[in-house]
């Protein structure tokens, strides 16, 4: 990533769960930086922590979570330090959206669309008109390519492409500049996501939107973003610019997870699995995560976990086998 | 087809269901019923050892077949031949048989388990149901699946719940546990979209280690055309309850026929620098097959469409010796 100011950086953020068994360190000392104009995407499994960071910066975490340390800088705003009611008025909706994967349950079945989101616009643009409400929210709907009709209608009656541009369109209700889109495309067929990612691409040139794009899937990562960013297990493994993560992934993790993904074209050759499951999270291993799955480890993976070393070209790796390159400091290049 | 090839494990002809729409008090009137044409007048053969992916979207009926297959619903008409036997309208006796040479793994692995029974009483009661050895040689037999599919050591599986193992362990269990009967033909529903990717590419293998060891034919049913090309000898691309068309798997991927493979084809997100190329543009979703009339069902979105589509069901032709489509385009 080159000089581009950073809209919104984690330095060192950590969230915990509580729960029966102990506390689950599910992010650990996290740092990135999402630099104004770009996309960054978030990819990992089940349990590495991605859709914990998008509900931290949100502070939409469920009630046994926790901000444990660092912080969340939003235009040198530190979000870790706002109450609930500031993070309302002023952020939420209007400086950074969010769409989920079940976004259905976001919306109450009794009410008809246009009533939804035409009582979110009033709370947060007091000053709009009915009459300009109702403009926006046509043209908004046109952006995301569904007719008025859908203003019409109750939840229940979209199909799930239409939904969720729906929560597409309510997410630029009031014009924020930072989206989060959290598996957003995740539940739909092959032909309605590649259609919504793409006019997502196009959203974010027109509204000269910033974004964070969490998904397990590269193929999403590979569609929508500049960066990657690779979790695992709570831990941030590599970061690179996109291509640079596709034609030369760093961490043997990510070297690991592109080449476990079938692809349409090229040698049919067999997948390399990763063998050994997710560790638990409430003992996980000391140092690196991904030790015990590692084809590389070595007896120092277990005793520290190893810093970012710096790649060079923007490219990021918490690995050992890469100790003879310099450490990075990401979070001071970031924060000046 | 030809003299020289095999008998087909699996014949199936003309299968269709229909899921009967409640009638309102109108309809009743009228004497109309309504339905929904979840499968529609499909045919296909599959050769012992041989694996066809089922590919479609959400609704495309492709789960329906796979269920009808090994009967655990019933088909509304048609035949499945299976080894040349007539398997549609089986008994209760002769489905348990039929049972034990086809069978069946599904997306959520943790429902295809008792949560209440270890995994040594699931893998055991399989065995127990078609009454296969003794206990001693039944939980022989289990130890050394397991073994042979790398889940060492057996033990510490087999005293478990489902609950305390993760969906990539318990659906490589699945697995195991069908294959506790030596079928002839697996029908694999989904079985990897709700993993993580990293323990996708084990279920896979396990897959296509059991068909080349014990010559076993798969229907491998997926939204995913990338994991259909892994996996399979030949794709049938399903739309709306019918085929669109089918064939071997690098023909259709590398030169698709019909317009709606096309369309599914060219919306494939690629993997780093693959190139897909300009994705065909279909409009709308597609729509729940009630009362289908005469016409293609895809005409209605496919940029090709021209007057004889809504006139004229087209019917699967073959345009070469392997191959077969379903689209008027083709006579031109």
């Amino acid at each position: 990533m080159n000089q581009t100011r950073s809209l919104l950086t984690l330095n060192h953020l950590s969230v915990a769960y509580r729960t029966s068994r102990g506390a689950v360190q599910a992010v650990q000392d996290l740092d990135l930086s999402v630099p104004a104009g770009r996309s960054v995407g978030l990819v990992g499994e089940s349990g590495s922590g991605k859709s914990t960071i998008a509900a931290a910066i949100l502070r939409l975490l469920p009630e046994n979570a926790a901000i444990t340390g660092g912080s969340i800088a939003f235009n040198g705003v530190d979000l870790a330090t706002l109450s609930d009611a500031e993070l309302n008025r002023t952020w939420r909706w209007r400086e950074i959206a969010m769409v989920f994967q079940k976004s259905l349950a976001a919306l109450s079945p009794v009410n008809r669309i246009h009533d939804q989101l035409n009582d979110i616009l009033r709370q947060h643009e007091p000053a709009l008109r009915e009459a300009e409400r109702d403009a926006r929210l046509s043209d908004l709907l046109r952006a995301v390519h569904l007719s008025d009709r859908v203003l019409h209608s109750y939840p229940f009656e979209l199909s799930g492409g239409m939904m969720q541009r729906t929560m597409i369109a309510l997410g630029l209700l009031c014009n924020p500049p930072f989206l989060i889109l959290d598996e957003a495309t995740t539940a739909l067929d092959v032909i309605t996501q590649a259609q919504i990612l793409r006019e997502v691409n196009r959203l974010k040139q027109e509204y000269n939107l910033t974004a964070l794009i969490i998904s397990h899937d590269v193929g999403v990562i590979n569609a929508t973003t500049d960066a990657v960013a690779v979790l695992y297990a709570g831990q941030l493994m590599e970061v690179a610019p996109k291509r640079r993560f596709f034609a030369a992934p760093a961490h043997p993790y990510s070297r690991a997870l592109i080449a476990s993904v079938p692809r349409l074209s090229g040698p049919r050759q067999r997948l390399a699995a990763i063998p050994g499951n997710l560790p638990d999270l409430l003992d996980p291993p000391p140092g690196c995560r991904f030790a015990p799955r590692c084809p590389y480890v070595t007896p120092r993976c277990s005793t520290a976990v190893p810093p970012l070393y710096d790649l060079g070209d923007g490219q990021f790796v918490r690995c050992v086998l890469f100790e003879s390159r310099p450490i990075a400091h990401p979070a001071e290049e970031t924060m000046a | 087809m030809s003299a020289i090839s095999p008998a087909p494990l699996l014949d199936v002809t003309a299968l269709r269901r229909l899921f009967p729409i409640r009638r309102s008090f109108a309809d009743v009137l009228t004497r109309r019923s309504h339905a929904v044409h979840a499968v529609d007048a499909v045919s296909f053969t599959l050769n012992p050892g041989e694996i066809l992916a089922l590919v479609g979207e959400s609704g495309c009926g492709k789960s329906t077949t796979g269920r009808l297959i090994v009967r655990l619903d019933t088909a509304t008409s048609g035949a499945i031949r299976f080894r040349g036997h007539d398997v549609t309208h089986l008994g209760s006796a002769a489905l348990k048989q039929f049972r034990r040479q086809a069978q069946i793994i599904f997306q959520n692995p943790f429902e295809a388990f008792d949560s209440r029974q270890t995994i040594a009483a699931s893998l055991q009661q399989v065995l127990h149901i078609h009454d296969i050895g003794t206990q001693q040689e039944r939980q022989a037999r289990i130890v050394a699946a397991l073994a042979g599919a790398g889940i060492v050591p057996a033990g510490d599986f087999l005293s478990r719940y489902p609950h305390e193992l993760s969906g990539g362990q318990l659906q490589r269990i699945a697995t195991v546990r069908v294959m506790l009967l030596e079928p002839n033909l697996l029908i694999a529903d989904e079985p990897v979209s709700m993993l993580d990717v990293s323990v996708r590419a084990e279920i896979l293998n396990q897959l296509l280690d059991l068909r080349g060891s014990r010559q076993m034919a798969i229907v491998f049913i997926t939204h995913d055309i990338a994991v259909a090309r892994y996996m399979a000898d030949r794709i049938a691309v399903m739309y709306l309850g019918a085929f669109a068309e089918i064939g071997p798997v690098d023909d259709v991927i590398e030169n698709p026929q019909h317009p709606y493979t096309k369309a599914l084809l060219s919306h494939t997100l690629p993997i780093g620098d693959e190139v897909i190329g300009e994705p065909l543009e279909i409009p709308g979703d597609p729509p729940t097959p009630i009362d289908l009339g005469v016409g293609c069902r895809f005409a209605d979105r496919c940029p090709f469409a021209f007057e004889r589509c809504r006139m004229e069901t087209p019917r699967l032709q073959p345009v070469d010796p392997r191959r077969q489509v379903a689209c008027h385009l083709m006579d031109d």
